[in-house]
């Protein structure tokens, strides 16, 4: 594969699952990540080699009949885990497939900060949404601050006296769900905000 | 003087009131005076929020997700501007600045002078927002009453200052606050805390304790804690201590048009649905009864209108340009009978120096205090599942009076739900820490090279036993801790900045309170059964609580004070100073439920002030 092309998304995919240990990535969201990293001057030229190597120990993943773009690519563990190893150890690709998890567990590049040097800080980007759809807040049961909890009734922003009696934080939460990807939720909001509670203005 | 201002100054003032400031005090005064027979003018300094949704887009995009990356582009010039620039993108956390862009930090000793950098202890780690609505757009909501000893710690326990006036002085006006504001709380718990609330009960049912509050409680269930008496040569005393849910301006269920809490764990920096308080719903209020609202207003000067009809305020308009705040028109000037002047405990005595309100023997500015922080955190025993709810949601408020004061300050406890990232921007991290205590992401991918299932386990098994705890203590009223203004050196808009003295003393009373407070979260961890665990140090406070408090003390003497008992400038009846900055003393109370108590209570003396009805100091 050369330099600065874009590759296929399935092989962005597989190398990402591979990569996060989370088998079910989100296609649309990773078709965003891919278009980001391919974007960022020091690590999208890389990205081709970083692909080209995975397959090197896994082999190009078959792609469904129908053409379609499953996003369920999981490999044998065993050959999952030594390519793994493989790419986080490899100087030239380890820094890359480091920012990739980084990217998919957070929704941002941990890089130099412009404005302090010899600092490094988290550059989330130009889109709101990637910051609440880290997979980090799957793993821990947990949330991104400021995004509504997954399962969070409307009915607890509206019904009088029942609402709250026991939010989702007073319960332990369920661990035995699939890591996931977290759902869009600043669209969604800015969709569902003619309530006019998300929008409340100061004139 | 011009000749605009001149005529002005020779009639009849505009307004009857001039708000300076629309954080909680001046957005809750001007409500409740605007009615049609009262000009009421707000000046705000900082800008409007126009769209909750921009807040929302600008802290997930930012890049250090501290508490004022929302409000960038909205602000007049203040401590952390830099940041707050709207081209500056992305934004970082730096935790050795604390708002150095804008304070001016002024050495206590030669010695002081001489370091690189000033120990932390010399260090004022809190700050503030300038913009319609102030700070409440990033408090965190907790509503603490003061207790009726934090007035009289003098008397009680010769420390500090009485102030001029009791706790039940201001009782029904802690009452009324928490009716206007919102407020949820559990009434048993606090009804019997040391005399304090005594009024009705709180309007809502309290938020409830997390899941993680739960194992606390029964971990914790039956402790006390003990001092030894060997500070005073007393005797042993054991203080039982409780786990309590904490009172907080946040809906617990709907209230005044506001959706409940869903638990979006963001408090600080922002709700982004409206459940906690914030002064804007009141600033809108007074708008919608035609009180007339200017913001990118900066008042730098007061002057007394002859023959005591009022003042003549004088104001800088600015305006976004090129990324940073710049002049947008030459200064203003409006005439009230009466000021109120609520611009924080930095900004109000900026003010008054600018001004030369200042009395001669020079109390303006001084007696800086906040509620230094010490922090502790550990693995507990068993899986508290963190990073779910309001940051804070039970809070032990056992050790905030007793026998004790007399040694050591008192202070209040938190328990937080937001696992470690207090201490290290858990659970993503601010940088890769030591390998031997890596948990967050930045430790286990960058540090140790996880990846795949190995990682997804690592993150759960080290995030899940996050505890937090971190204790906000009283610090006495020191005259050396003080804001002035340095006229050579100028902000963006050419106003003087403010220089800062503040050190969180060392002295036998400073290191008995951090040794009660990291001894007391010794003990919790103890019971939590806990383990990694890292308290803080004597003498190393880890966070200042944006409590800032002092600067325009309250008191019956002009010589030692800057107000009196009705929040009047001495010597100057028509001019109020509202806000945390009138506290003789810090106590271990987060401050704003006694600001907003102080507000309500100014009112009917302005009202009297403009009826020719002075109201008599007490």
């Amino acid at each position: 594969m050369t330099d600065g092309l874009l590759p296929p998304l399935n092989d962005f995919i597989a190398v990402s699952v591979c990569l996060t240990g989370v088998v079910s990535l989100d296609a649309d969201l990773a078709e965003e990540y891919l278009e980001r990293v391919h974007r960022h001057p020091q690590l999208g030229p890389s990205l081709g080699a970083l692909v080209a190597r995975y397959q090197e120990f896994v082999g190009r993943p078959e792609r469904p009949a129908d053409g379609s773009q499953s996003a369920d690519r999981a490999q044998p563990a065993e050959i999952e885990e030594a390519a793994g190893a493989q790419l986080m150890a490899d100087p030239e690709l380890g820094p890359l497939a480091s920012q990739l998890i980084y990217l998919w567990y957070a929704g941002a590049f941990f890089e130099a900060d412009l404005e302090v040097p010899g600092r490094s800080a988290w550059d989330y980007g130009a889109n709101p949404e990637h910051y609440g759809r880290g997979l980090m807040w799957s793993v821990i049961r947990a949330h991104a601050p400021m995004t509504p909890w997954p399962d969070t009734p409307d009915a607890s922003r509206v019904t009088p006296d029942a609402a709250n009696l026991e939010p989702y934080w007073t319960q332990e939460p369920d661990v035995t769900a699939p890591v996931t990807v977290p759902p869009r939720w600043f669209a969604v909001e800015s969709d569902a905000s003619s309530d006019g509670h998300a929008r409340r203005e100061v004139p | 003087m011009s000749s605009r201002e001149d005529s002005q100054t020779t009639r009849v003032p505009e307004y009857d009131v001039i708000v300076v400031g629309s954080g909680l005090s001046g957005s809750l005064v001007a409500d409740r005076l605007a009615d049609s027979r009262t000009r009421v003018l707000v000046l705000e300094a900082g800008g409007t929020v126009v769209d909750r949704r921009d807040l929302i887009a600008r802290f997930a995009t930012s890049s250090s997700k501290i508490r004022h990356a929302p409000y960038a582009g909205l602000v007049a010039p203040q401590p952390y501007y830099t940041e707050l620039r709207p081209d500056t993108s992305p934004f970082s956390a730096r935790p050795d600045s604390f708002g150095r862009d804008y304070y001016l930090e002024q050495p206590h000793t030669e010695d002081d002078s001489r370091a690189p950098q000033s120990p932390r202890s010399h260090l004022f780690q809190s700050y503030y927002l300038n913009i319609a609505g102030g700070t409440t757009w990033h408090w965190q909501g907790l509503w603490l009453r003061m207790l009726p000893n934090d007035f009289r710690l003098r008397t009680a326990y010769q420390r500090g200052h009485d102030w001029p006036i009791t706790y039940d002085d201001l009782a029904d006006w802690y009452t009324e606050a928490e009716r206007e504001l919102g407020v949820s709380g559990d009434d048993a718990a606090f009804r019997h805390l040391y005399g304090s609330h005594v009024g009705p009960a709180y309007p809502m049912p309290p938020l409830q304790p997390s899941y993680l509050d739960r194992l606390f409680m029964e971990r914790l269930d039956g402790a006390t804690f003990v001092d030894d008496g060997a500070h005073d040569g007393g005797g042993t005393v054991r203080t039982p201590v409780q786990v309590t849910p904490v009172p907080q301006a946040k809906n617990s269920r709907p209230f005044a048009g506001r959706p409940a809490c869903d638990g979006r764990s963001s408090c600080i920096p922002l709700c982004p649905i409206d459940a906690k308080y914030e002064a804007r719903v009141h600033l809108e209020r007074a708008q919608a009864k035609r009180v007339e609202v200017r913001t990118h207003s900066v008042v730098h000067h007061l002057t007394p209108l002859s023959d005591a009809r009022g003042w003549r305020v004088r104001y800088r308009p600015w305006r976004w340009s090129a990324g940073r705040a710049e002049r947008d028109s030459p200064d203003q000037v409006a005439t009230a009978r009466v000021v109120v002047l609520a611009a924080n405990g930095i900004e109000t005595p900026k003010l008054l120096l600018l001004s030369g309100l200042a009395a001669a023997d020079g109390q303006v500015g001084r007696n800086l205090m906040d509620h230094p922080v010490t922090i502790a955190w550990a693995q507990a025993q068993q899986p508290v599942y963190p990073f779910r709810g309001p940051p804070t949601t039970s809070s032990i408020e056992s050790l905030r009076d007793g026998p004790f004061r007399a040694f050591r300050g008192a202070f209040r406890t938190a328990i937080r739900n937001d696992g470690w990232a207090m201490a290290n921007g858990a659970p993503n991290g601010w940088a890769p820490g030591p390998p031997d205590q890596a948990s967050t992401l930045l430790d286990l991918v960058g540090g140790r090279k996880l990846f795949g299932r190995g990682l997804v386990s690592a993150l759960f098994e080290r995030t899940r036993r996050q505890i937090l705890i971190g204790s906000a203590f009283e610090m006495l009223p020191d005259p050396t801790n003080c804001v002035s203004v340095d006229r050579a050196q100028l902000d963006d808009l050419g106003l003087p900045r403010p220089r800062i003295q503040f050190q969180v003393r060392d002295d036998p009373y400073t290191r008995a309170t951090y040794e009660a407070a990291i001894r007391f979260h010794a003990q919790i961890f103890d019971a939590m059964g806990a383990t990694e665990r890292r308290l803080g140090a004597v003498g190393v406070p880890d966070a200042g609580s944006c409590h800032i408090m002092g600067t325009t003390m309250m008191g019956r003497d002009p010589g030692t004070s800057v107000v009196d008992s009705h929040c009047r400038l001495h010597g100057h009846p028509s001019l109020f100073v509202l806000g945390s900055s009138v506290f003789p003393t810090g106590t271990s109370a987060n401050p704003t439920a006694t600001v907003a108590a102080l507000a309500l209570r100014a009112v009917p003396t302005i009202r009297a002030e403009l009826r020719g009805q002075r109201v008599p100091t007490s």
